[in-house]
């Protein structure tokens, strides 16, 4: 019966996109673009309603970025639809994986008109060759 | 209506006379329809009319309980806004686009303006949003100069607005397009607010516009969404290209 199910509907058919499983929990997915450039990733992260940088945690692995932030107070859609309607959110929290390898010591970070911008360079060594 | 056709449906008759149109529709930063909906919203705009088709999301929006159409006009006095409420598929901008334009012809407006945002890279560093102008008309990018705002010389504009001004040149309808500097992928109120101070130097409305920095944080809040979907089909359309140098005159 399922097997037959699994046909007639695809996998995420009646299922809550990725990005919204969080509302449950109080979580918010945050808007976020990479820009790559030739020695570091660029990772900016839009956090409306965080108040300051303390309130944000970042984990970084050579391969992955883990952000977590409070906002200054919960937030509720009063007028949304039926399936967030009641549902308080608190807290920002987003992984994902980073398209190249980063060296996590070097990264730096800055908190500006509550956007979250990560500098990370990428690992490996850059040699430079003469040109003959 | 027929598939693949684009119609406006006016609920009371739109007299065009001198109005200005405002055009709000979803691009860079959201600042279209940030700043149209701030304008609708601060001068009690009265909905006169919507824009449907089978080419747009299968949707309706629910407001106050009753269902209304995602693309809506409004008027007040001489002024007229077009405004989208949903992401719109790049393969219904061309017929959207054209549409709005022969509108605007058949009803002798006399200006057409795309309010939005181009995307930089530095926009986090950048306190005042730099505003860029450009128009289809001679004398509209005279009136730019003119009033202190940097012409857009060089450069693709992909999207509604690029569309627009298109349209606009063949069928002579004059064209203001101003953009504002503004994070490509955020709802940006900040680019939004540079917008409004632009425009009002072309169109005299009265609105305020420290309201609308005020409510930057719920404005980013809610708009994430349509932020998300319209990103989407910013990549689908080629808006990378906006940082490309067209190659003419190398």
């Amino acid at each position: 019966m399922y097997r037959r199910c699994d046909k007639l509907f695809p996998a995420d058919y009646f299922d809550i996109p990725a990005r919204l499983r969080g509302y449950m929990d109080g979580c918010l997915e945050p808007l976020t673009e990479i820009q790559e450039t030739d020695n570091e990733l660029i990772v900016r992260v839009d956090m409306p309603c965080v108040r300051s940088k303390d309130e944000i945690t970042v984990n970084l692995t050579e391969e992955t970025v883990s952000i977590e932030a409070k906002m200054e107070k919960a937030v509720q859609y009063e007028r949304w639809g039926t399936f967030q309607r009641g549902v308080r959110f608190f807290k920002y929290s987003k992984t994902f994986t980073l398209p190249t390898k980063i060296d996590p010591e070097r990264a730096k970070a800055r908190f500006v008109k509550n956007v979250l911008e990560l500098r990370l360079p990428k690992k490996g060594r850059v040699f430079k060759i003469e040109i003959q | 209506m027929k598939p693949n056709e684009v119609s406006i449906y006016e609920l009371e008759k739109v007299e065009g006379g001198n109005s200005v149109l405002l055009c709000g529709l979803p691009d860079v930063g959201l600042v279209g329809i940030i700043s149209v909906s701030h304008i609708i919203k601060e001068l009690g705009m009265k909905e006169v009319g919507y824009i449907d088709s089978e080419l747009f999301p299968p949707l309706v929006v629910f407001h106050q309980g009753e269902p209304t159409y995602p693309i809506r006009i409004f008027r007040k006095d001489n002024l007229l806004a077009v405004f989208s409420e949903t992401a719109l598929p790049p393969e219904s901008l061309y017929p959207l686009t054209r549409l709005i334009v022969n509108w605007s012809k058949e009803k002798g407006l006399s200006m057409v303006v795309s309010l939005g945002g181009i995307g930089v890279p530095n926009r986090i560093d950048i306190d005042e949003p730099k505003v860029y102008g450009a128009s289809s008309s001679q004398k509209l990018r005279d009136m730019i100069l003119q009033k202190g705002v940097s012409l857009m010389e060089e450069g693709f504009l992909v999207g509604p607005y690029g569309l627009i001004a298109k349209h606009s040149k063949s069928l002579d309808v004059p064209n203001l397009i101003l953009l504002a500097e503004s994070f490509p992928n955020y709802p940006d109120p900040g680019a939004a607010a540079s917008a409004l101070e632009a425009l009002k130097k072309f169109v005299p409305i009265s609105v305020d516009i420290k309201s609308l920095k005020d409510r930057s944080d719920e404005i980013r809040m809610n708009a994430r969404e349509l932020m998300r979907k319209t990103a989407e089909n910013m990549q689908r359309m080629g808006k990378s290209q906006e940082y490309e140098l067209p190659l003419m005159y190398v």
